[in-house]
């Protein structure tokens, strides 16, 4: 219960935060200037609009979540605020799930945002005629069909967001609880860094050195939640059921912050504030 | 009479740059119902000490038992409430919100919080003011929306830190007179405070804390009072003056006027009966005081190394 009253409360904290808003602004911008790639057809726009800018809401929260989450206890330390919390019966752990919630919730709605312009730009395209470039043949516009398309679209959107989400959801957790040990901006380089050698573990061949291996199981297997190819190419048929999929790697983000947080609550159970 | 708080060889250290020892085998006895002064120079360890008692940090050795809990316990928190010094909340609610938002942690129910809230406003005066963010409070608002959230639980102990600092001088009459209404309704005030003309007038005990030690404790009463009698009165004849030197060896004379001071206690009726029997006119019968300033001047000194203006501070222990 206090858990969900923290939560909360950082929530609304955080949403008053000038340099998450400014990072949502410059999503938003980049967002709107993909728009401007109109010389390509309908379909090829779309499948362009949609990789790029699931690649910008992907820097842009991941951005977000870390900014978020390395302040999260740090302000409370600092402005002091933590004291008349702990002072009332909330358990250590309590307050630190709450505050790696508020951060998550944060994160979310500011992903939520970006999405929903994604998906409103996506129903746009939907309506032009869906050609390929050697089919220029102008086509009516049928209601039916352009529902169908907007169904189509949401669905695969809100699997990558899904997906995408999740893969924000850990890196918040690292660095909530790194924030029990380093100062603001080392836990930015130290997160940021983690979250790039996770999503490229393969192409480093973590997995085939005897002395990377065990640094291969222990970071975050960023690069399983890159589900861009069957999102933007989704006839090309890649052999899996892509939900169940999306709910796998769902799963392991949740199992791995949990993992993350509780060891933090831990540490944060005997600290002096 | 039960205890409050109790605190046994409570010690603390921090290593900064070599170690500093800030709270130094503490032992305190707080009694419910009563208003306990925690007095120090700053850097006497005070604040650390509250936060050892409210499981904000932890001792290196001794213990301490608040209501009977060990310090910190959850249990404990239930019935004690915190007002930290210079309190910094989330400026992003509003007075209102800030209010409800600790009643939840205590699990009031939304019903009772609703007029819990209400009520905490209007006796610190910001009912007009709930609906305002705290980023618009000014210092003195902060400071009365502080005891109005250490007051959400309707708590046993209070401990409040500095709760008079930043109030103008009939805000701090009402917080002074909202702490002697606390004691009138049963509870107990552990007053951590530089304000000593505030604590001589409510507070029941005091203790004074230097360098970690706890240097002085007593009644207030007790300690400000000196012992001595002065007697001031009119139309005593000079052979009555001289018998009174005698007595006390200690008259001033003053035109018509004498003052007789009195050491010893017993003495005083006898004075009285001499100078009504000369048919002398008894003025006033005042016992000498000194203030808790002096008493608090005495005890610490005036020239410790951390507390010269104008000078590094090396000793930063609270």
């Amino acid at each position: 219960m206090n858990t969900w009253v923290i939560a909360r409360n950082t929530f609304g904290d955080s949403l008053r935060k000038r340099v998450l808003l400014i990072f949502l602004l410059l999503a938003f911008v980049m967002l709107t200037l993909a728009l401007l790639l109109n010389y390509f057809t309908a379909r090829e726009q779309s499948t362009i609009f949609k990789s790029t800018q699931l690649t910008i809401i992907l820097i842009f929260g991941a951005l977000i979540s870390i900014t978020t989450a390395v302040y999260l206890i740090p302000t409370e330390m600092e402005r002091r605020t933590i004291y008349s919390v702990l002072a009332k019966p909330v358990q250590r752990w309590e307050f630190f799930l709450g505050k790696f919630l508020g951060g998550a919730m944060t994160v979310a709605f500011m992903v939520g945002l970006m999405s929903v312009a994604l998906i409103l730009v996506l129903f746009v395209l939907a309506a032009k005629p869906q050609t390929s470039a050697i089919e220029t043949t102008a086509a009516a516009f049928k209601m039916n069909e352009w529902l169908a398309r907007c169904q189509h679209e949401f669905l695969l959107v809100l699997r990558a967001i899904i997906v995408l989400y999740f893969q924000l959801f850990i890196i918040t957790a690292i660095a909530t609880t790194l924030s029990l040990f380093l100062a603001p901006t080392v836990n930015f380089a130290v997160t940021a860094l983690i979250w790039i050698v996770g999503s490229f573990q393969s192409f480093l061949g973590l997995s085939e050195g005897i002395l990377t291996r065990p640094l291969y199981y222990a970071l975050p297997h960023f690069h399983d939640f890159n589900i861009m190819g069957s999102i933007v190419h989704p006839f090309a048929g890649f052999q899996v059921n892509h939900w169940a999929y999306a709910a796998g790697v769902s799963l392991y983000a949740v199992a791995y912050a949990l993992v993350i947080v509780l060891a933090g609550a831990a540490v944060f159970d005997r600290r002096e504030v | 009479m039960a205890v409050a708080i109790r605190a046994e060889g409570l010690t603390k250290r921090f290593f900064q740059r070599g170690e500093v020892v800030a709270v130094d085998h503490l032992d305190l006895e707080v009694e419910t119902g009563e208003i306990f002064g925690f007095l120090g120079p700053n850097g006497a360890g005070k604040t650390t000490t509250i936060k050892m008692l409210l499981g904000l940090i932890f001792p290196d050795g001794g213990k301490a038992e608040v209501l009977g809990y060990p310090a910190g316990a959850q249990e404990m928190r239930r019935l004690v409430s915190y007002l930290p010094e210079n309190p910094y909340f989330y400026d992003h609610l509003t007075g209102g919100e800030l209010l409800d938002f600790y009643g939840r942690l205590f699990g009031i129910p939304a019903k009772d919080r609703a007029k819990r809230v209400d009520s905490l406003l209007d006796l610190v005066g910001l009912r007009n003011d709930k609906a305002k963010q705290l980023k618009q409070y000014s210092k003195g608002m902060m400071q009365r929306v502080g005891i109005a959230q250490a007051l959400i639980n309707d708590p046993k102990l209070l401990i409040f830190d500095e709760p008079t600092s930043g109030l103008d001088p009939v805000a701090h009459i009402e917080i002074r007179n909202l702490i002697e209404s606390l004691r009138d309704q049963g509870k107990t005030v552990f007053l951590s405070s530089h304000q000593l003309s505030d604590v001589e007038l409510v507070c029941d005990r005091i203790c004074i804390l230097n360098y970690g030690k706890l240097v002085k404790a007593g009644r207030v009463d007790e300690l400000v009072a000196e012992g001595r009698t002065e007697i001031t009165a009119t139309g005593v004849p000079a052979e009555v003056t001289g018998r009174l030197t005698e007595l006390t060896g200690a008259v001033k004379s003053d035109n018509e006027k004498i003052v007789v001071t009195c050491s010893d206690e017993n003495l005083v009726n006898d004075i009285l009966d001499v100078i009504r029997g000369a048919r002398g006119r008894v003025i006033s019968v005042v016992p000498l005081k000194r203030s808790l300033e002096e008493i608090f001047v005495e005890t610490v000194g005036l020239a410790g190394p951390h507390r010269r203006i104008g000078t590094m501070n090396t000793l930063t222990r609270d």
